[in-house]
């Protein structure tokens, strides 16, 4: 009897039986659901951090995550990023600081498919065995002339042909459809330091639930095992190289399970008031987050440094008064300095706005 | 899967992996590596390759077969300078025969199996006998058909016996070359990308004036200027012949002398061209013959940098020079080796089975060339001698001096032209 590949939907229920507890929550602005305690109910969405979270009248999926990764980061090791990350940021807004983000600092725990199966049939294609030609590096000179022997690396491509019968275990999918991007923006995951699921490891913590479910994943998922069976094909012949591999069988025996993996999110707010959040990997402590400097800081230090020029424009009215006869050389000298103080007042409010115009092109985390 | 198992062309071979079977394409060697038998299927005679019709024919009864021909070209498989390679490469000769080697010579002769060697066609000794076949000789990959047929030997051999006036009258009647050995010959054919970054002071000439003190007047002179250029030259070796025969035993200016051979007749090799017809086993190995290839191609990247140059003047020149893309192929290429007796001498023949070029070692007359020198000589000290008395006696004749002079330096120029080649000709 063919398996299917994924729970029928009678058997998804309302409630998480995994995570006892926790309420199912979604966020209004960035729709995006999460199973939160009961601690955490009714707050900011943790990532976004443009709105209450509301309850969620949505079913989930009943699969228990099968592995996890623990969050490997230690506060002092989320403090040394934050504060690298605040650093070099000229003149931030108020609630931009290390310790503003740190208060504020959750771990949040986002999804990605796991899919076992087994491929059974035939399989042809290319394979690329590297070896080595000697070859020669020659100089002529006045010495005349002096070669040396060295080895060239080459590639051999064969055709292959064989039949396949193996099961593969814990293949990711994704179950977000910003997993890439997230991936881009935080960086990869070392997926060596897995733990196996135990009841009650979440507790406290929010976890962001797929948006995609198993059925409509199919064609990823046996693209990604077919990317699996030619590694392993690949290695099979001992090969270093494939090209054209084609598998012609069977995809048999699906198994979908969840693999969460640890996110520290923080929010700030500027000076208009728009909440922007910051994220972390939870393994490598990678940063991805808009900074932005405080215009409203750089007009006052302009404001402040436009003193000095002005100081100078008196001191130079009052030399032409004293000594009328330099009038031509105050004049001049005083114009210039004034003129330079004056501009150099003006780099604080330049350099923000110039800050902003380039962080403003990062795309937010929302 | 059953289509996998029963697919002729595939053999399963080791995965690493269980689960997973592999198939990989069958040796394409395998068939010709099985011994053949060459027996009439009229008579039970043996079957030899007749020269003259192209194929097989019993020597008994007349039977007459086609060869299993496979034209290549020069697309025939080629090698790459691996060490895999090297010691995966067939060897054997795909047909038992045997060594023969020439207790006079030295050469090592393969022949079929029961075959009679009358004499070593290099030495024309008669003393030979049979010694134990190598086993680690490469396999020719391919090889040259004979396009000359035995018949039309005379009339090449006789024409070039005939060519040049060093010689002794009576050697193109009485040097006697009835008896022409057809020989495969071993040659190693290795082709090459070559990529040179050359660097040198080329010469450049200058028109410049100048003031002479002397005459006080401006005055213009020519000098050379050094500019340093560099650049870059590509270029692609194709079936770069060497000779894989023993110096000692066949001369290699003979053996040279034979090119060009016609690479797009090139048939896979075959023991049916080989039954009955002489090989000889390569004696310069694979690396010894790179060698001088590359010794020859070092040479041609010295004048392909020269001629990248603004001018061909250059001095302080350096290059560094890159392989790519080597590959070798060991070729079976036709030739009929002949010895010829004048005067009780001995002296060598070649003939190249495919175009019919003739090359080899003839006798100089040394009279003859002594009294060429003489001759050339004779005007310039004429004129040298006629002249002297006038100068002595009447104090004019310097002009017959002078043209005496310059007939004498033309005609030593010629005498030693004369003499060179006549001692080339002898050392062949």
């Amino acid at each position: 009897m063919a398996t299917l590949p994924f729970t029928p939907a009678a058997e998804i229920r309302k409630e998480a039986a995994w995570m006892t507890g926790a309420a199912l929550e979604v966020c209004p602005a960035c729709k995006r659901v999460f199973l939160i305690s009961e601690q955490k109910s009714k707050q900011s969405c943790p990532l976004c951090y443009q709105a209450e979270l509301v309850p969620q009248q949505s079913f989930i999926r009943q699969e228990a995550p099968e592995i996890i990764l623990p969050a490997q980061l230690k506060v002092e090791d989320i403090r040394l990023a934050l504060t690298d990350f605040v650093k070099s940021v000229p003149l931030p807004v108020q609630d931009f600081s290390v310790q503003n983000l740190m208060d504020r600092a959750q771990l949040v725990w986002w999804p990605s498919w796991l899919v076992d199966a087994d491929l059974q049939g035939t399989w042809t294609g290319t394979m690329g065995f590297d070896y080595q030609v000697r070859t020669a590096k020659e100089n002529f000179d006045d010495q005349g002339w002096q070669s040396k022997e060295t080895l060239r690396t080459q590639t051999r491509y064969e055709a292959r042909q064989g039949t396949l019968d193996r099961h593969y275990d814990n293949i990711q999918v994704p179950a977000l459809r910003s997993h890439e991007r997230r991936l881009e923006q935080i960086g990869n995951y070392e997926k060596k330091t897995t733990v196996y699921y135990q009841a009650g490891m979440l507790s406290q913590n929010s976890v962001q639930i797929p948006e995609i479910e198993p059925q409509e994943l199919l064609e990823v998922a046996q693209t990604r095992l077919h990317n699996a069976a030619e590694q392993e094909i690949m290695q099979a012949n001992e090969a270093q190289h494939r090209q054209n591999i084609r598998f012609a069988g069977n995809y048999l025996n699906f198994n979908w399970t969840q693999y969460l993996l640890p996110l520290i999110s923080t929010s700030y707010q500027d000076e208009k008031g728009s909440v922007h959040a910051v994220i972390l990997n939870g393994q490598t402590g990678k940063i991805y987050g808009r900074r932005l400097a405080s215009i409203h800081r750089a007009s006052h230090r302009t404001f402040g440094l436009m003193a000095i020029p002005l100081l100078a424009f008196v001191a130079a009215l009052v030399i032409t008064l004293v000594a009328p006869a330099a009038l031509p050389v105050n004049l001049v000298c005083g114009g210039v300095i004034v003129i330079f103080l004056a501009l150099l007042a003006l780099l604080p409010v330049l350099r923000a706005h110039h800050w902003n115009n380039r962080e403003n092109k990062i795309e937010d985390f929302n | 899967m059953e289509n996998l198992s029963h697919n002729d062309e595939y053999q399963q071979v080791a995965s690493m992996l269980p689960g997973i079977t592999v198939f990989a394409p069958k040796p394409k060697l395998e068939k010709e590596r099985k011994a053949q038998s060459y027996t009439c299927p009229q008579c039970g005679g043996c079957l030899a390759y007749n020269l003259v019709t192209s194929g097989l024919a019993c020597q008994h009864c007349g039977y007459q077969a086609n060869v299993r021909s496979r034209a290549i070209g020069p697309v025939a498989e080629k090698n790459e300078f691996t060490e895999d390679t090297m010691k995966q490469a067939d060897k054997g000769w795909g047909k038992l025969r045997n060594l023969i080697h020439c207790q006079q010579c030295g050469a090592e002769l393969s022949y079929p199996q029961g075959a009679v060697a009358a004499s070593c066609p290099y030495c024309g000794s008669n003393s030979v006998n049979v010694t134990v076949s190598e086993s680690d000789l490469f396999q020719p990959q391919a090889l040259i058909p004979f396009s000359i047929k035995p018949d039309q030997l005379k009339q090449f051999t006789q024409s070039w016996i005939k060519e040049g006036w060093m010689h002794p009258a009576m050697l193109g009647e009485s040097a006697r070359m009835d008896k022409f050995i057809p020989f495969y010959l071993p040659y190693w054919a290795f082709s090459t990308d070559i990529s040179l970054d050359w660097a040198a002071e080329v010469a450049h000439t200058v028109t410049e004036r100048y003031y002479d003190a002397s005459s006080e007047s401006w005055k213009t002179r020519t000098t050379i200027e050094w500019r340093w250029e560099n650049g870059t030259v590509q270029k692609t070796f194709s079936n770069f012949l060497v000779h894989g025969v023993n110096a000692k035993r066949l001369n290699p200016n003979i053996l040279e002398e034979l090119y060009p051979f016609d690479m797009s007749k090139l048939v896979a090799f075959n023991t049916d061209y080989l039954v009955g017809i002489n090989a000889n086993a390569y004696d310069v190995d694979l690396n010894t013959a790179w060698g001088e290839a590359k010794t020859k191609i070092r040479d041609e990247a010295r004048e392909l940098a020269t001629e990248d140059a603004s001018n061909t003047q250059v001095r302080n020149l350096s290059i560094d020079m890159s392989y790519a893309n080597e590959h070798w192929r060991y070729l079976f290429l036709p030739a009929y080796i002949a010895v010829y007796q004048f005067k009780d001498k001995k002296y060598q023949v070649m003939v190249n089975g495919q175009t019919g070029k003739v090359f080899g070692q003839k006798p100089i007359d040394w009279k003859k060339v002594t009294l060429a020198i003489i001759l050339a000589l004779l005007p310039g000290l004429a004129a040298m001698f006629i002249g002297v008395p006038f100068v002595l006696l009447a104090g004019s004749g310097f002009a017959i001096m002078s043209v005496g002079l310059i007939l004498l330096i033309i005609g030593g120029i010629i005498s030693f032209t004369i003499y060179n080649n006549a001692t080339k000709l002898e050392a062949l």
